[in-house]
């Protein structure tokens, strides 16, 4: 009568798509910056918005981040494939999300 | 009344509903990109209108559980009349309505379902109702979603928190989340379109044919997705702006107005007047508010009973209780009885006071940002 079986699949694809997507944008966000570009979002070009970090903070955020850049522990050649392996996890994950949005449209895949 | 008449009804009242349920959700996509800063509220709002318009237009699968599952209509099951989903849709949008003033998130279908089931038992009888489809694909969803969900969050953000973590000091590269943050909501935008205002081409779907406009069975035609779509998308749009003004004044009551200023413990004016919500944990693990907390004398003189009126001393001098009415005396007693009976201070207990609610952006006690 009641489909138990669905809501377990529907439970399971969720659990699963969303861990694999999650992953993989933390493991892209992690190699970005240890390849010594880390994403820091500069509070002025969210003027519309309430200001998540306070100029101080922003400031020591720029700070923290030369110093990451300089600061590194790996080789050029280590970064860049560390580069080469954030963005191959940003793209998959994009992958992801627009294979979810083909997957909700029937008329692409019918 | 004329059957022609009262499905242009029917149908105008489902494109009002519809318009509120986009009205009513567009919170839902857009307040946490808005809120964190990852999207300018004007942007985040016309991105969340175009998604659920685009939405809209996808896929028809659930008009049509809508239109053909819930009730038994057709050969053979009973006749639904237009006079029926009209008394289901004025219950659902009154609902919408007042959920939407009294800021309750509360799902706009299942108002939408309830609304025209109740229509149905009434106008019809019990046995109109499937009850076995209405269980298993409205019901058991609603007390199912938020569970899973919720499980499917905490091990999502626990990853997301174990790959980023590094050594405090260390930049972490977390400012990046916010740029999958525009994804997700626009996702959630998207899901919205093709989600809800499919729950209101199935309802015009349903009178059309109730009203032998349209054959049993068929899935809604294009005037109905387009003009549901633009609803909804309105819908959107107008509920956006509401939010957009109240970012403009600012996400919390910043001016002090003068009957409210109040004092710290020193008796100096308050630098900001704190947001009236935050409340804080003394080190008996009660809720108190935060401006109540008061300077306790030194902890030996407080075990000595010195700092506090004692109900001894107050005994032992009459003349002190001369004025005090009962109420007053009980009051003493009740407090003397709270000192000399509270437990000695344990060992590793915290004393600090801790905000329990998540503190406000600009107050000067921020939590530790990083884990």
């Amino acid at each position: 009568m009641i489909d138990w079986g669905a809501f377990f699949v529907v439970a399971g694809a969720s659990l699963l798509a969303s861990t694999v997507v999650v992953s993989l944008y933390s493991l892209g966000l992690r190699l970005l910056t240890s390849a010594g570009r880390a994403l820091v979002v500069d509070p002025a070009s969210f003027t519309g918005a309430i200001t998540v970090l306070t100029p101080k903070r922003a400031a020591k955020e720029a700070k923290r981040r030369r110093k990451s850049a300089t600061a590194n522990p790996l080789t050029a050649f280590q970064k860049r494939l560390a580069l080469v392996g954030a963005y191959a996890c940003f793209s998959v994950s994009v992958a992801a999300v627009l294979y979810g949005v083909y997957l909700i449209v029937p008329a692409l895949h019918r | 009344m004329d059957l022609t008449l009262i499905v242009a009804l029917v149908i105008a009242l489902s494109l009002v509903f519809d318009f509120t349920n986009g009205f009513h959700d567009t919170a839902n996509a857009m307040a946490t990109p808005i809120a964190t800063g990852a999207m300018r509220p004007k942007v985040a709002v016309g991105l969340a209108a175009v998604l659920n318009l685009v939405g809209a237009f996808l896929s028809t699968e659930v008009a049509k559980t809508v239109s053909g599952g819930i009730i038994r209509e057709g050969n053979g099951g009973v006749q639904i009349t237009p006079q029926i989903i009209f008394a289901g849709l004025i219950g659902a949008i009154v609902w919408n309505l007042i959920t939407w003033l009294r800021g309750l998130p509360s799902s706009s279908s299942h108002a939408l379902f309830g609304g025209l089931i109740g229509a149905a038992i009434i106008g019809i009888g019990v046995q109109s109702v499937d009850f076995g489809v209405v269980f298993a694909k409205v019901i058991l969803p609603a007390l199912i979603a938020p569970v899973t969900v919720g499980v499917v969050a905490l091990i999502a953000t626990r990853l997301a928190y174990f790959i980023t973590r590094r050594d405090a000091g260390k930049a972490d590269g977390r400012g990046g989340f916010r740029y999958a943050q525009i994804f997700s909501s626009s996702l959630v935008a998207l899901a919205h379109g093709t989600n809800d205002a499919q729950k209101t081409m199935g309802v015009i779907t349903l009178t059309l044919i109730a009203g032998g406009f349209q054959a049993v069975g068929s899935g809604p035609q294009w005037w109905v997705i387009c003009t549901c779509a633009l609803a909804i998308a309105i819908g959107t749009y107008t509920g956006g702006w509401r939010i957009i003004l109240t970012m403009g004044r600012g996400p919390h009551r910043r001016q002090a107005r003068p009957g409210l200023r109040r004092r710290d413990q020193h008796g100096r004016d308050h630098p900001r007047v704190q947001p009236p919500r935050l409340r804080a944990l003394d080190n008996s693990g009660r809720l108190r508010l935060r401006h109540r907390v008061r300077p306790r004398p030194p902890r030996g003189d407080r075990a000595l009973g010195h700092g506090r009126p004692d109900r001894t001393r107050l005994a032992a001098d009459p003349a002190r209780l001369r004025g005090h009415g009962r109420v007053r005396r009980r009051l003493h007693a009740a407090r003397a009885d709270r000192t000399r009976h509270r437990p000695g201070p344990r060992l590793g207990h915290r004393r600090s006071v801790v905000p329990a609610v998540a503190a406000h952006p600009h107050h000067p006690r921020q939590p530790a940002r990083h884990r």
